[in-house]
């Protein structure tokens, strides 16, 4: 799969925001998250311009606390802006889906 | 000990090198000068030189130490990629808290990638400018022309500034608010604003260290030749033109008081007002990518 696609890069910033949603996450974490998930070939690379940009929008609020590895950890929160945008992926991804799936079973 | 990665190692050669140029060329001209030249007068300026030079060297090596910071932890594959992270970012328009944030963030990732185990390959991608690229996306910065142009007004005052405070410490004989430039090299001045510092500092982001060499020494070979010829050729075929005279004679005084000086620091602020504001809109424009 080619993780740097706008599609997918787009349907990850939803995911992101979902696996956010549910705890205070880390870069690496989500990272492990998404792998479990079935991004088995995603890359930090990918992940984090995506966080970095959420959190330049104000769906997430970033905040470091300190790390046994070495330099402190930069922790994620999703803020209701995020709530917000979450719902709306979720709307328009619900559609994507029925839309597609209707016309692959005609298939 | 610290050990260099091979970026490291044709930075610290590279410096090196013009480093030892230096102090070369200003020990024969003090030589050179104690003996025939303009008597002693310029003597400490080169020892001013050698001495930049030294510190110069000096700085270099607490740049690579501090590099180390956050990735002394790092090994083999994995600093080498960092490494190569901290040369891109270090050359971007990323302000430096920005790329102290971003340092921090890429150290944390890859330090657990490698407690893991993983392959460097499985993090980050081989082409770093590529995800350097995304990075600056995520913090607003668009390759727009007025962004430019504003970098380029603040490197032209910048260097316009070295090059009066130069003058005024070789000639000595004025105050440095009468020192004078003379008007034909604000021409060059322009093009090394506009065009060679931007072109040097792209170059050095995009990790083209052999092509940054090739352009640093054509870009200066090519300035003192376009500086000398055209001179010759004015002098040889238009001296009786005004236009060519006055480029020849003008000399202006480029901060001639302290109104100018407040002047110019105005402009430098709002230039980085300016550029803080777009990359602030730009920001606010991003919309999701579903």
């Amino acid at each position: 799969m080619t993780e740097n696609t706008q599609l997918i890069r787009g349907i990850l910033e939803g995911c992101i925001l979902a696996l956010i949603r549910k705890r205070e996450s880390y870069g690496y974490w989500i990272v492990e998250k998404l792998r479990e998930s079935g991004f088995s070939d995603i890359q930090e690379s990918t992940v984090y311009p995506i966080l970095n940009r959420l959190e330049k929008r104000g769906l997430f609020i970033g905040r470091r606390k300190p790390s046994k590895l070495g330099p402190p950890r930069k922790y994620y929160s999703i803020s209701n802006k995020g709530i917000a945008e979450l719902e709306r992926f979720a709307k328009i991804w619900k559609i994507i889906k029925n839309n597609v799936d209707i016309i692959l079973r005609g298939n | 000990m610290i050990s260099l990665t091979r970026q490291s190692k044709k930075i610290v050669i590279f410096s090196s090198i013009l480093i030892g140029l230096l102090i070369i060329s200003a020990i024969i001209m003090l030589v050179f000068w104690s003996n025939n030249g303009p008597g002693n007068s310029l003597s400490w300026i080169l020892a001013v030189i050698i001495l930049f030079a030294l510190i110069s060297a000096v700085l270099m090596i607490i740049l690579i130490v501090k590099r180390r910071r956050y990735s002394s932890f790092l090994r083999n594959d994995y600093y080498e990629v960092y490494e190569r992270i901290v040369t891109a970012l270090e050359n971007s328009t990323l302000s430096i808290f920005e790329r102290r944030e971003i340092l921090l963030d890429i150290s944390e990732l890859l330090l657990e990638a490698q407690e893991k185990k993983r392959q460097v390959s499985s993090v980050i991608e081989d082409n770093i400018e590529d995800f350097i690229g995304r990075i600056k996306l995520s913090y607003g910065y668009r390759n727009s022309v007025v962004f430019n142009i504003l970098s380029g007004i603040q490197n032209f005052i910048f260097v316009l500034t070295i090059v009066q405070v130069a003058i005024f410490l070789i000639r000595q004989t004025y105050p440095f608010f009468e020192t004078t430039i003379g008007l034909m090299i604000l021409p060059y001045m322009f093009l090394l604003s506009f065009l060679l510092l931007p072109l040097l500092k792209y170059l050095i982001s995009r990790q083209k260290i052999i092509w940054f060499i090739i352009a640093f020494i054509i870009a200066l070979v090519s300035l003192v030749s376009l500086f000398l010829g055209s001179n010759e050729l004015l002098r040889r075929f238009g001296s009786d033109i005004v236009w060519v005279q006055t480029y020849f004679e003008k000399e202006i005084t480029f901060i001639s008081s302290w109104l100018i000086v407040i002047i110019l620091i105005l402009i430098m602020l709002s230039s980085w007002l300016a550029k803080w504001f777009m990359r602030h809109q730009s920001i606010k424009k991003m919309k999701a990518t579903w």
